[in-house]
């Protein structure tokens, strides 16, 4: 028996009447659950157990290291509206055309999870989540694909950075200094809309809310570190922000220049409150701090 | 699978892709080239939301990228 590598099994999202390969993914899980209660009763006379499936639910997540689409994710996310999606066998020659294998599963899905990190010095990383809704199909046939083109662009993590203001009214023009992660978290919230007209005994799923969080994790420094005209936030100004216990106006942006303190092209942006920081001091190694950052109202995916 | 079961997934198809609506990618050779061509396709699509993804360098040929989608 061939045994199948992860290279060639792949999940793939509708792109126009086709299909696409999450593009630069690294890894997908297809996870498929079925929900038991337990049938034991007293009539057994034993004590062993009995499972009973009473529902089936699916997930898949994808990992990529592509992180150009952060709008999109945002935008699809939002939308709250269903994908179909595949994941199947994929050629050797391309590792990008479905085969059809007999594995491969079609349904409908909610895009619920989204994270981007962007770590110093690290390529930058996506994960999806995707839920299903509702039943799984054999496919027939290979879907249509819509190839894409394969390129060698990534983005380091230490090129996009958090600006944050220290109130909920101006363009915050202040990045956090020192700063050494950064991730952005966005998630549907998703409840069940399973009833006794749903067919088979498949879970489905409506979207009731979306929400997202930052989280940034910064060396705890003095203001003489860094020499930029760009003026920063650090762990002092962070606790001022969280002491006020009011939202603030944040960006994440693309960044360049000195220091990587240039704001560029803005990739999102909205209003946060500080929900935890916590300043961590091991012996003799350098003091950090983590911030998280919880969404107060929409995330717009521009300036 | 019934014909009403495979309208149901065109249309679905159809849903998920409209989301990323087709995206315009654009490519310079600096980061202030990129920036440019940014604020140009900015100006030529007056009124509607241009949104941006995180830049890409690629290392095969040494240009920025950038995915715009336009709303």
């Amino acid at each position: 028996m061939a045994i199948k590598k992860g290279q060639n099994i792949r999940v793939l999202i509708p792109f126009g009447t086709k299909y696409r390969v999450v593009a630069k993914s690294t890894n997908c899980t297809v996870t498929l659950t079925g929900n038991t209660e337990s049938a034991e009763t007293k009539d057994d006379v034993d004590m062993a157990s009995k499972p009973v499936i009473t529902s089936k639910s699916w997930s898949v997540q994808v990992e990529s290291l592509d992180v150009t689409d952060v709008s999109a994710m945002i935008t699809a996310i939002s939308n709250a509206m269903p994908f179909t999606l595949v994941w199947d066998e994929v050629a050797l020659t391309d590792n990008q055309t479905p085969q059809a294998a007999t594995f491969a599963r079609m349904g409908t899905a909610f895009l619920n999870d989204v994270t981007f990190q962007w770590d110093d010095r690290t390529n930058s990383t996506k994960q999806l989540q995707f839920t299903g809704s509702g039943a799984l199909t054999k496919l027939a046939d290979a879907v249509s694909i819509d190839l894409v083109t394969v390129d060698g662009a990534y983005t380091k993590g230490q090129f996009v950075r958090l600006f944050l203001g220290s109130d909920n009214s101006a363009v915050p023009a202040k990045v956090v200094a020192a700063a050494r992660s950064l991730s952005l978290h966005v998630s549907a919230t998703l409840e069940s809309a399973t009833t006794k007209d749903t067919e088979g005994d498949w879970d489905v799923q409506s979207v009731t809310g979306v929400s997202f969080d930052i989280s940034s994790g910064a060396l705890v420094g003095s203001d003489d570190v860094i020499t930029s005209s760009v003026q920063d936030q650090d762990f002092a100004s962070l606790e001022d922000i969280y002491e006020a216990a009011a939202p603030v106006r944040f960006q994440i942006a693309n960044v360049s220049g000195l220091n990587n303190r240039t704001k560029g092209i803005v990739i999102c942006s909205g209003s946060v409150v500080i929900s935890q920081l916590t300043l961590n001091a091991p012996n003799r190694q350098n003091a950090t701090y983590s911030a998280t950052l919880t969404g107060y109202g929409a995330l717009k995916a521009s300036a | 699978m019934s014909k009403e079961k495979e309208q149901e997934q065109e249309q679905q198809v159809a849903i998920g892709a409209a989301a990323p609506e087709s995206p315009v990618i654009l490519r310079a050779k600096s980061r202030e080239e990129l920036d440019t061509q940014f604020q140009e396709l900015k100006a030529k699509h007056d009124g509607k939301t241009l949104t941006a993804g995180a830049v890409a360098y690629n290392y095969d040929d040494r240009t920025y990228i950038l995915r715009v989608d336009i709303i």
